[in-house]
């Protein structure tokens, strides 16, 4: 059976409409193209 | 397709033939992005909207600038409720590409419904304070306060999840079936709406079975047909006759009937009781207000009996005084006609006077001037009254020997003379009195001899 007190731990709070522009500047924008840029600079640097 | 490092359009080259950037890798993360983006969309086709949002964030992770992608994801997550997220979304979308951006047109149908916001905002807040009352323990607020957030935002599938597990804590098993499966009808593989309606099914002691969507008003038995509402699970009886109407007749009558047993039994006595409480405390305070005025009255009766006795008595004094006065003048008028020698008229006022209300220099005063005057007013006056007597004037003798015993009874002559007038005048009565007297204050005498026979001879 349920844990209800585990259960209610996975339900948080949400962004309220205000918040959408904190929201959107603290979002990871970054992707697997800039994870290989980084790389491939890294590797150039030690080249 | 164009160049990660310089911008520059690319051919079907591995490297850019501007800046010579290896793009090999490159291309197969915008085909993985693109790959993703197209399996989310499938998923979204069907409504899988959890496999949806998972698809359709890798897409963003593998190339942040597919538009297609993360508009999608943010209409995912309006479609899920989660309002901030999609618009979060939308506004990264344009951000990437400002123009001819799908995103423009969402933001703006949002920012065109200001009210639709404003409510969906609320809803939100409410729904935070749901969690809230789940925290301090007052579930049946937090159940109150998500039914109103679902009527408003339908959409939203956390607020759907919480009332369902706060149904099931309250081993609600239909209702938090219906929550579970109005959040698959809205995201047909829910991965949490999946494993508590497990959880249900393992509680009602039924199989696990795989869950089908379903259709809103499905029948589930040949005995009942169950169907959702809004957010109430219906169960109806086939076969059952619907009687509703009747319950509900019999229903008014029972409380028409308990309504009327409360009147009877209970208002009516207490109004009765309030009534008679009403009456007695008038009459008592009625009482009191007699009480008072009779206590008032009778104050006021004894007031006025003093002040009668205080006026008796002030009248009494005046009266007192005047005679005092009157018996000074008289007091001075003796004196001043014993000064003239005038004896009868000194005695006369003498006799008008109270000597007892005399002061007691005035009291040697008037017996001073009443010894001068009264012994001869009394020869005076048995002179004038024999006189009166041997001239047969008997009204004259009567009155002047009556006085003057009156002021001297030694004299037994004039009281002799007094009886012997009466006789003579024909008032035997008074005759047979003053004979008597003379018997009586002067025995051994002339007089009391002739007196005894001449009563003697009167009375025979």
């Amino acid at each position: 059976m349920l844990d209800f007190e585990e259960e209610l731990k996975r339900f948080h709070p949400s962004l309220e409409i205000s918040q959408v522009e904190d929201n959107v500047y603290n979002h990871n924008l970054s992707d697997v193209t800039d994870l290989m840029d980084e790389m491939l600079k890294e590797i150039k640097e030690h080249q | 397709m164009n160049c990660y490092n310089c911008g520059a359009e690319l051919s079907n080259s591995d490297y850019c033939e501007r800046c010579g950037a290896d793009v090999s890798l490159y291309r197969r993360l915008i085909k993985l992005s693109n790959a993703y983006y197209n399996e989310g969309l499938e998923k979204a086709r069907v409504r899988d909207l959890s496999g949806a949002a998972v698809a359709l964030r890798q897409s963003v992770k593998a190339n942040k600038k597919n538009t297609d992608a993360r508009n999608l994801l943010g209409l995912v997550y309006f479609e899920m409720g989660e309002m901030v997220d999609a618009l979060s979304q939308w506004i990264i979308s344009k951000n990437f590409q400002s123009e001819k951006n799908l995103a423009d047109e969402y933001i703006k149908s949002v920012q065109n419904s200001p009210a639709r916001l404003d409510a969906i905002n609320t809803t939100i807040k409410k729904y935070n304070q749901s969690l809230l009352y789940c925290e301090q323990g007052s579930f049946d607020l937090a159940v109150i306060q998500l039914k109103k957030i679902l009527s408003t935002n339908p959409n939203l599938l956390k607020g759907h999840q919480l009332l369902a597990l706060l149904y099931m804590k309250e081993d609600n098993f239909v209702r938090a079936r219906a929550e579970l499966q109005a959040v698959l009808n809205i995201d047909r593989t829910n991965t949490l709406a999946l494993r508590y309606l497990k959880e249900l099914d393992e509680a009602e002691g039924k199989q696990s079975k795989k869950q089908q969507p379903k259709r809103e008003e499905e029948q589930v038995s040949k005995d009942a047909i169950v169907y959702t509402s809004g957010n109430e699970t219906i169960i109806q009886p086939i076969g059952v006759k619907d009687n509703s109407w009747l319950h509900s007749i019999i229903n008014i009558i029972i409380g028409i009937g308990i309504g009327m047993a409360v009147m009877w039994f209970l208002i009516l006595p207490a109004q009765k009781q309030m009534e008679s409480s009403e009456l007695n405390d008038a009459v008592a305070e009625y009482s009191d207000q007699v009480e008072a005025k009779t206590a008032a009255l009778n104050s006021l009766q004894a007031e006025m009996d003093t002040l009668k006795a205080e006026s008796e008595a002030a009248i009494q004094s005046a009266s007192e005084a005047n005679e005092k006065l009157s018996s000074y003048e008289e007091l001075l008028k003796a004196y001043r006609s014993y000064a003239e020698e005038d004896s009868p008229g000194a005695l006369e006022k003498l006799e008008a006077i109270n000597k007892e209300i005399l002061p007691e220099d005035a009291q040697i005063l008037y017996d001073a001037v009443f010894r001068e005057v009264g012994a001869a007013a009394v020869t005076e006056l048995y002179q004038t009254g024999y006189a009166a007597y041997q001239s047969n004037n008997f009204e004259t003798s009567i009155a002047d020997l009556g006085k003057c015993y009156e002021l001297d009874n030694t004299q037994h002559n004039a009281l002799y003379f007094l009886a012997r007038s009466y006789h003579k005048s024909g008032d035997i009565e008074n005759a047979k009195i003053y004979y008597q007297k003379v018997i009586d204050e002067a025995p051994g005498t002339r007089m009391s001899t002739d007196a005894t026979n001449l009563l003697r001879s009167i009375s025979n």
